[in-house]
């Protein structure tokens, strides 16, 4: 069976050493900074993206997939023992997780957060590998129109996913597409929105952006509002699930994990979409409901098993379409642009070993993740106690060396500074910054496809509902708006975003 | 709503966005627009600015309607995000005249003290292991190409591109 043969190569890329060592290292790291709140995957990886210039591409990515999806496991391990998800996918676990926790029970919310985290994780990995390459066969069926209309469903989901005022995420939107747009036009060669500067006729750096705006930004966010943080953790121990316990999860952890395999593939999708639906969800028709905030064990069960599901599914628009479907695998495509890879259709055909490789290293992740864990509590523990004072400089080195060190570049340095202004800016003015990011990423995509739909259609608009594929993905886009739009909808949106 | 709009902060967005969106509006109708078939490099962003425009104008409509803010979320922490920005700029200023080890250190020893819990000792301790360990594992460990000794340390009569890196090219 082919699916064998790849797996076949998968392994064989994802157990040399030296993967193993990455796999490690990325879900080490990521771990760590879910631990830490104040730092995030987005960032972390943001961070070390100059850094995989000098690995190879599979490599590259299976360190920072590690630090994704080892995010939200370690988040999940300072939402429950002191109520400060270091994620944002944690953030539905500290609501029963931390009242386990106060209840003597941390030890048993955090079993079940990894064991739920694991098999998720493996599910989802196996649901990668079946359905990615037939969805990669159907891509090739695309034309411009539909790619055109796939990333407007992918800025539109992330719109109406975002926190806070659809308004604000809209503006976000457009203004990362613009700021894509910035640098020489690749068909006419002109100059747009650079100033007249050399160093910007590339474009604005990813990295700067990124950087400046998730890094910089929030770290002067973070210091505007410092305090000392009283850790007051409860003593872990006592890790068994009895029995009881072990029945309540069981169907929690399957529905988090098929509610977060499927919303993980939708564009704006991901840990933190099916964290919350997960725990509305589970809310909604669990037998033991009452218990709910005050430490119902399926209230991690159901989240942490989406979390990981979703974080971990929401590679499939990425590596298949070549499409972001959240600023994390935006970060992804450009670590894989950096080294002169175009995602798309074509990465499953023509670098099996490249998808494969991520593939099962992901599963590989998983484990590791599922042993890290539970025995090094102590340890992130600890690390809870480092006051952010302490950190805040490093993290302000690692991402002035790592941004310098793409274009050996002091103008991108500068241009960090600035975004750092502008993304405290943002914040200032509850404006969020994710779908800027991934608006930047998606602008001049954007943009060639539509050039490339008008061009075939001769400058006929109505190309883009007369092609069935891209009709049916607008028509979802509208769906989408208006769903979110409908008053008793935005109440449960804000509801859901209240807690 | 969450992130409920209030004034006068969304009005300022508002108004932020429209001025930024005019901005690269009056840039973008400098390039050649084309035509529908044929777009030229002026096409989307016209466009997008449009669309931003618009948009921020819907926001300081909608916005002048809530209700009044009240609160310190108008205080800017000038101080805070000079300690920040304003460092970093060094940095990169300085990199390649001081070479990474003293800028890092002089940077972060300024960025410490960003925080309010800072004192001069433990911006001082924070910033020296920090710059070490960024020595170890960027330069001995990685082999980034940053400058070590920077060119205006040069003791000798070189210029910068001589100055020694951690990859000899």
């Amino acid at each position: 069976m082919e699916l064998l043969d790849n797996l076949a190569i998968g392994f064989a890329t994802a157990f040399t050493l030296g993967n193993i060592l990455y796999c490690f290292i990325g879900v080490l790291l990521g771990t760590m900074v879910g631990v830490l709140p104040g730092l995030g995957p987005i960032a972390t990886i943001a961070m070390l993206l100059p850094l995989t210039f000098s690995l190879p591409p599979v490599s590259a990515l299976i360190m920072l997939s590690g630090i994704y999806y080892g995010a939200q496991y370690g988040g999940s391990t300072t939402a429950i023992l002191v109520n400060l998800p270091g994620e944002s996918g944690s953030v539905v676990t500290a609501l029963d997780g931390y009242q386990m926790a106060r209840k003597g029970r941390a030890g048993q919310a955090l079993a079940t957060a990894a064991m739920g985290s694991f098999f998720a994780g493996s599910i989802a990995t196996l649901v990668i590998a079946l359905a990615a390459p037939p969805l990669a066969e159907l891509a090739l069926q695309f034309g411009p129109a539909d790619y055109f209309s796939l990333m407007v469903l992918g800025l539109v989901a992330a719109v109406a996913l975002a926190s806070g005022s659809l308004l604000k995420a809209f503006i976000m939107v457009f203004l990362g597409l613009i700021l894509g747009l910035a640098g020489t036009d690749v068909e006419t060669g002109a100059q747009r929105f650079t100033f007249g500067l050399p160093q910007l006729s590339d474009g604005v750096n990813f990295v700067a952006l990124s950087m400046g705006v998730f890094g910089l930004g929030e770290i002067i966010r973070n210091l505007e509002h410092e305090h000392s943080r009283d850790v007051g953790v409860k003593r872990v121990s006592g890790l068994m699930l009895s029995r009881d316990d072990f029945r309540r999860i069981i169907a929690p952890v399957l529905r988090g994990t098929a509610l977060g395999t499927v919303l993980g593939i939708l564009p704006g999708g991901g840990a933190v979409l099916s964290s919350f639906a997960a725990y509305t969800i589970e809310k909604k028709i669990s037998k033991n409901r009452q218990e709910f905030g005050k430490g119902a064990i399926e209230g991690v069960a159901a989240p942490e098993a989406a979390n990981n599901a979703g974080a971990q599914t929401s590679f499939i628009p990425m590596l298949t379409l070549g499409i972001p479907s959240n600023p994390v695998m935006a970060l992804m495509i450009g670590a894989l642009i950096i080294q002169g890879i175009t995602p798309g259709p074509n990465v499953v055909t023509d670098d099996p070993s490249l998808f494969w490789g991520l593939i099962v290293s992901m599963w590989l992740g998983n484990f590791l993740l599922i042993l890290l864990n539970l025995p090094l509590i102590g340890i992130w523990v600890k690390m809870l106690t480092i006051p952010y004072n302490y950190l805040f400089p490093a993290i302000i080195a690692f991402t002035a060396i790592g941004v310098y060190s793409v274009n050996s570049n002091t103008f991108d340095v500068y241009a960090m500074a600035l975004f750092g202004v502008v993304g405290y800016a943002l914040v200032k003015l509850d404006f969020e910054p994710a779908p800027l990011l991934l608006g930047f990423v998606l602008g001049p995509m954007l943009e060639e496809f539509l050039r490339r739909a008008m061009l075939m259609s001769r400058g006929d608009f109505s190309v883009f509902v007369t092609e069935p594929i891209s009709a049916v993905l607008l028509l979802v886009s509208a769906g989408l708006l208006v769903l979110v739009l409908l008053p008793s909808i935005r109440a449960k949106r804000e509801e859901a975003f209240q807690e | 709503m969450a992130g409920d709009l209030a004034r006068p902060r969304d009005v300022i967005g508002g108004l932020a966005t429209v001025a930024v969106g005019i901005g690269f509006l009056t840039m973008g109708t400098d390039l050649d627009f084309g035509t529908a078939r044929q777009m030229g490099p002026g096409y989307f962003p016209v466009v997008l600015s449009v669309f931003l425009i618009i948009l921020g104008l819907a926001l300081v409509i909608v916005a002048w309607r809530r209700p009044l803010e009240e609160g310190t979320a108008g205080s800017i922490p000038w101080r805070t995000i000079a300690l920040i920005v304003l460092p970093t700029v060094f940095f990169g200023v300085t990199l390649r005249g001081l070479g990474l080890p003293i800028t890092l250190f002089l940077t972060l020893l300024a960025v410490a003290l960003a925080s309010r819990y800072a004192s001069i000792k433990s911006a001082f301790t924070i910033s020296a292991i920090v710059t070490a360990f960024c020595y170890l594992v960027f330069i001995a460990g990685l082999n980034l190409n940053l400058p070590v000794i920077g060119s205006w340390l040069q003791l000798s009569d070189r210029s910068s591109a001589d100055a020694p890196t951690a990859t000899s090219n």
